[in-house]
């Protein structure tokens, strides 16, 4: 059988899941309008400048053999 | 008709800021040791509507690729040129609090047509600190030969890909964000123009007693007559989970930003990605980025460096010389310059890697070097 299943998540990727839930857990926290000056600066932006960045994926592509993991949506100012 | 749609939308945008438009360009050049030359331009428009992240956009993508690469080399193939066209148009508005869009695209070269359309949409979670974001994307290529009509000879791929995402400011001055995809490939995934060498135990001995070693120079000499064309599994279901996480340091002016993903697929090949980036302002005007990158991962169930056989007629069923399918591991590190003037924001990035390939039969490391920059213009 030359086609394997997926194993069972190692350690260290059921610590990224933790922490994912961690993160998802603490959306019972908010920021204020006038608080986000800072998540509002352009370095703060999880999606910064996406034409340059979609160049730059494309030929990380080619490089790669991992695919995914890029989307999202959201941050910075909280402005989608 | 991309244009004109855009001036459509944007005529229907009543809540639109003071500056919505941005005129983009962008390019790059890629060169490796391995004999590759890949020369990118690309042109893209955008149409914010108002705050809410609605925009609609289309972007023109230019490749112009010439390689005498390993792959090309191997298959006693000459160097070749090929020109490759892609269009992009996409499109989101806020409703409520989702933000659903739709894209499409398109792309074309002598050998290879590709078009994808896709659908998503980004819900706010209770305020604007949580994020949740759904998108599916379809892509439908179609595979031919150079030289040879698509109606003489073609294959097809079709790609579904599923990507969950929540963002998460964490607090003032960091966001977390986590996305899972999973991405199910069902078609031909071999290269047309691959052939895997194979070698008996009679050639292996040779070569041993010759004191050579099996690489991209010798290799004729001691393989089998027959080339097999490379054939790869049909269907490939492919699983990732990255996180992404920034980090403003105050007494610095500058954020610190760390992306880790880990893939994993049931062709076995499984994967890690670390970047990490320090973005810092300089002064109003300028921004400088140093980032690098390290990517490792491990070889598909059915990649062999050399296939050997009993039989002269014998051919495994799966085969590949696809690097992509072996194992190695990459390093990247780079460094962008960033100019921010009122209608006109510029960029120049350079960045090198290294790849080091622990069980590839024709190379055994590679150097790229990658250079971009753009220019973005607000009216």
């Amino acid at each position: 059988m030359l086609l394997r299943m997926p194993r069972a998540p190692s350690a260290p990727l059921r610590y990224l899941i933790g922490l994912v839930l961690a993160s998802a857990l603490a959306g019972c926290a908010t920021t204020q309008p006038w608080e986000r000056e800072t998540l509002a600066k352009p370095c703060m932006s999880p999606d910064p400048a996406p034409f340059r960045q979609a160049l730059k994926h494309h030929y990380l592509s080619t490089r790669e053999g991992a695919v995914g993991g890029l989307g999202g949506g959201g941050g910075g100012c909280g402005c989608n | 008709m991309l244009c004109s749609c855009l001036c459509v939308c944007a005529a229907s945008s009543g809540a639109a800021d003071d500056r919505p438009w941005t005129i983009s360009s962008d390019s790059s050049v890629y060169s490796d040791t391995d004999n590759v030359l890949v020369v990118t331009s690309q042109l893209g428009v955008a149409r914010k509507f108002g705050e809410g992240g609605g925009q609609v956009s289309a972007t023109g993508v230019v490749d112009v690729v010439s390689a005498a690469s390993v792959d090309v080399v191997a298959a006693a193939s000459k160097r070749f040129s090929e020109v490759r066209s892609e269009a992009n148009f996409a499109i989101s508005h806020e409703v409520g609090s989702f933000l659903p869009s739709l894209n499409y695209r398109y792309s074309i070269e002598p050998d290879y047509r590709s078009q994808g359309v896709g659908a998503g949409v980004q819900k706010r979670l209770g305020g604007a600190d949580t994020v949740l974001g759904l998108n599916y994307q379809l892509t439908l290529d179609t595979i031919g030969r150079s030289g040879t009509p698509f109606s003489v000879f073609s294959r097809a791929l079709a790609t579904h890909s599923a990507e969950l995402g929540l963002t998460q400011n964490l607090s003032t001055r960091m966001v977390l964000r986590g996305v899972y995809t999973l991405t199910v490939q069902e078609g031909y995934m071999a290269k047309v123009y691959r052939f895997v060498p194979l070698f008996d135990a009679s050639g292996l001995a040779r070569a041993k007693s010759d004191g050579a070693k099996l690489d991209l120079d010798t290799f004729n000499e001691y393989r089998l007559a027959a080339r097999s064309p490379e054939q790869v599994p049909d269907s490939r279901v492919r699983h990732a989970l990255a996180l992404r996480g920034l980090y403003y340091l105050e007494g610095l002016e500058a954020s610190l930003r760390v992306d880790y993903r880990f893939y994993i697929d049931n062709w076995a090949v499984t994967a890690n990605t670390l970047e990490l980036s320090f973005y810092k302002t300089l002064s109003e005007l300028f921004m400088l980025d140093l980032f690098t990158r390290g990517y490792q991962q491990s070889a598909a169930s059915f990649y062999k460096s050399q296939y050997v056989v009993n039989q002269p007629n014998e051919v495994p069923h799966y085969r590949t010389v696809d690097r992509k399918l072996s194992p190695y591991d990459m390093v990247s590190v780079g460094a962008r310059i960033e100019l921010h003037t009122d209608p006109i924001t510029a960029y120049f990035e350079l960045s090198g890697m290294y790849t080091a390939f622990t069980d590839y039969l024709f190379i055994d490391h590679e150097i790229a070097l990658v250079g971009q920059g753009g220019i973005a213009w607000t009216p």
